[in-house]
């Protein structure tokens, strides 16, 4: 079963459903949305971790899609341009809520919440031992700064700088807390794994 | 064996771990490098924490939001008057429940989700088209029936039923023994649409018959799309 | 030698003869791949049965036995995915084209499977699976940690011990059943197949089960903790298990076709609806 990307429906491909939505075409609008829908629903529920949010915010990117889509000039893929649209929606949610997104200082002491460092006897390696379920079960259960960071560089392929700019922090700052997710995951897989093993 | 403490070089497992945010990327410096070569507990973190990376881009997205989405966007730009709608012609199909946009327009779109099935069997086809070589098969002769497809003043029912037929003959001719069995679940499907239908029409509002009669096209697409595999010789 | 010893020492030759011409005419080709960590393995198969079962270690072992000459294997990998394809040589009857598969893949291979006819029997993984039969029976057991989706024109699916993924299971009249089933999203839809659920909906899933004249029938425990709507629009509605009524119904209850209610502390949403099939609810 193979997915015709850019083609919506046979003589509709992206390109002319977004020329027709700049002109306010509802069908046009709708094939867009039935294109995309999932890509910006799992980024917003990867970085709320709630399913609710998430749908409120899909929903406001694609208002905003459709108030702003005049402006896309075509200078990037439009699939990117709806992604940092709504990573923007995400972001000005959870400001709103106070939640606080990044440490913007770049803490010197080790945080006693954070991960552990790795020093002593060997353990196994995670490498052919993880699934996407435990992956996405684990990237839930970040806490919202790490996850943010986490979804938008090694998910959605965000770099730094970028999310320098989008978080308004450091590219250090972006980088440590990044390594800082990584390593709580890396915590949290490995005690999926281990519980897994002590129930069979 | 890698000393988990004390590394080679002049760096320990702290000194190394302390860095490794600013350098997983890049590797790092000699000292970094020789570390890690050394020491077996930083590698296996390192290779835990690519391994992460590697494995969430691989996160392809794959759940939908609910029809209640696209149902709050709708009510939002009907709300605003910023809604342009066009003529039945081109709609989109299939894949939403019938949406009803701007005044005047209750119920309109429902007579053309028929096309929805047939779209989506289209798409089926022509992705399916796309991977035939240079075979020529039945279900080249139902392609090539399904790409004349146009979304204007068309008669859906009766289209509908000569795209059965048609599936059918396909069906009998690489398949006989199958064409009983497909002819009585094409019937068990199109009374399937019918009655759910019938019950959005009685109740517009009803969302869960209108999920029932997408689910019903559903099917029909499915058992195209499985007919049309079928066909291969 | 007499007549009789004379005429029956020829039986022995002639069984031999017919068993190494049946032999002759099967073939078993035999395939062995290493892949790496998450590896794809995808059949697709005409007639014949597949069966994928878990390996010791991280090869693939694929047997497939060939039932004529007129049908060939091919086996193809492109870095982590193996696809193992029939295709037919010549023009091929059921018989003659019929292809057994048996696969061992490493619990972590995510499968996809398509097949017309056979049974595909799919145990003890946990990946994403993805089985697909015109009149195949679908038979998946103890997957864990994994989406399962299904699809069947009229073969029958059987689901058993499938936890914490996704399941998704069309068919258009094969009957669908599933046993200790259980995960964030559970749905079966049929045209005339019958649904038969037996389990606790745990989880705090979504479980829907639509269909249009098929029957609907689950069976749970006392324990189990749903929110359940049911509906049938022109069949029926039965129900013998002691639910709380809920306060606010989605829609219009009409005793005997129509079902709201609540169990422990409704943790799971069931939504149940069939047009014009009978629904039975059933306390185990």
């Amino acid at each position: 079963m193979t997915q015709a990307k850019k083609t919506l429906v046979p003589g509709l491909s992206e390109a002319e459903a977004i020329d027709r939505a700049k002109r306010g075409d509802a069908e046009s609008f709708e094939a867009l949305y039935a294109l995309h829908k999932r890509r910006v629903y799992s980024l917003c529920l990867r970085m709320t971790g709630n399913t609710a949010e998430a749908e409120d915010l899909t929903q406001e990117a694609f208002l905003q899609l459709y108030r702003k889509i005049a402006t896309f000039r075509g200078e990037s893929a439009f699939s990117t341009w709806l992604h940092r649209l709504a990573v923007n929606v995400v972001l000005m949610h959870l400001r709103k809520k106070g939640l606080p997104e990044v440490s913007l200082e770049e803490s010197l002491e080790p945080q006693e919440d954070g991960p552990k460092k790795d020093i002593g006897a060997r353990d196994n390696v995670l490498a052919g031992s993880i699934d996407r379920v435990n992956l996405e079960r684990a990237i839930e259960s970040l806490p919202p700064g790490y996850r943010i960071i986490f979804v938008l560089h090694d998910v959605e392929g965000y770099e730094h700088n970028e999310i320098a700019e989008i978080m308004g922090c450091s590219i250090g700052n972006s980088k440590s807390q990044l390594h800082k997710a990584r390593m709580k995951l890396r915590d949290l897989l490995k005690l999926s794994r281990t519980e897994k093993v002590a129930r069979t | 064996m890698g000393k988990g403490v004390s590394g080679g070089g002049n760096m320990n497992c702290g000194e190394f771990q302390e860095s490794l945010a600013y350098i997983i990327d890049t590797g790092g410096n000699a000292k970094q490098k020789e570390h890690l070569k050394e020491c077996s507990v930083c590698s296996d973190l390192v290779s835990d924490l690519r391994y992460i990376a590697d494995q969430a881009k691989l996160l392809v997205p794959m759940l939908e939001p609910s029809s209640r989405v696209w149902d709050g966007i709708k009510t939002s730009l009907e709300q605003e008057g910023v809604v342009k709608n066009r003529t039945a012609r081109g709609r989109l199909l299939g894949i939403l429940p019938a949406s009803r946009w701007g005044p005047g327009t209750r119920g309109s779109g429902i007579w053309m989700l028929p096309i929805a099935a047939l779209v989506l069997v289209a798409v089926g086809l022509l992705a399916y088209r796309s991977t035939l070589s240079s075979r020529q098969t039945a279900s080249a002769e139902l392609s090539s029936s399904n790409s004349a497809l146009n979304f204007t003043n068309v008669d859906s029912d009766a289209m509908s039923d000569n795209q059965d037929q048609q599936l059918l003959a396909a069906i009998a001719a690489r398949a006989p023994e199958m064409r009983q069995s497909y002819e009585q679940d094409l019937r068990n499907v199109n009374a399937y649409i019918s009655d759910e239908r019938k019950s959005v029409d009685t109740d517009p509002d009803d969302e869960d018959a209108r999920q029932a009669l997408n689910e019903a096209y559903r099917e029909k697409a499915m058992l195209y799309e499985i007919a049309v595999q079928h066909s291969q010789p | 030698m007499s007549n009789i010893q004379r005429g029956a020492s020829w039986l022995p030759i002639a069984v031999l003869t017919l068993a190494s011409l049946m032999a002759s005419a099967e073939t078993k080709k035999q395939f062995h791949y290493t892949l790496g960590p998450h590896p794809n393995v995808n059949v697709f198969n005409q007639f014949g049965p597949v069966t994928v079962k878990p390996s010791d270690g991280t090869q693939v072992d694929v047997t497939a036995t060939l039932h004529s000459d007129k049908v060939e294997v091919d086996a193809t990998q492109r870095g982590n995915r193996l696809e193992l394809r029939t295709h037919f040589l010549q023009k091929a009857d059921s018989d003659q084209g019929k292809v057994d598969y048996e696969i061992r893949v490493p619990a972590d291979t995510a499968i996809s499977i398509r097949s017309a006819t056979g049974t595909i029997s799919v145990a003890d993984l946990h990946a994403d699976l993805l089985i697909e039969g015109d009149a195949a029976k679908i038979d998946v057991k103890r997957i864990s940690d994994a989406h399962v989706h299904a699809r069947s024109l009229n073969g029958p699916v059987n689901l058993e011990d499938i936890h914490n993924g996704h399941v998704e299971i069309t068919s258009v009249s094969g009957p669908v059943t599933l046993n200790k089933v259980d995960g964030s999203l559970v749905t079966a839809s049929t045209t005339s197949g019958k649904i038969v659920y037996r389990g606790d909906f745990s989880g705090g899933g979504d479980y829907a089960f639509t269909n249009h004249s098929g029957d609907i029938e689950v069976t749970l425990p006392a324990e189990a903790s749903v929110d359940i709507s049911a509906v049938s629009v022109s069949g029926a509605v039965d129900n013998d298990f002691p639910f709380q009524p809920t306060p606010h119904s989605p829609f219009p209850i009409t005793q005997g076709k129509s079902l709201v209610g609540t169990s422990n502390s409704g943790s799971s949403s069931v939504r149940l609806r069939s047009f014009s099939g009978k629904i039975r609810v059933k306390k185990q």
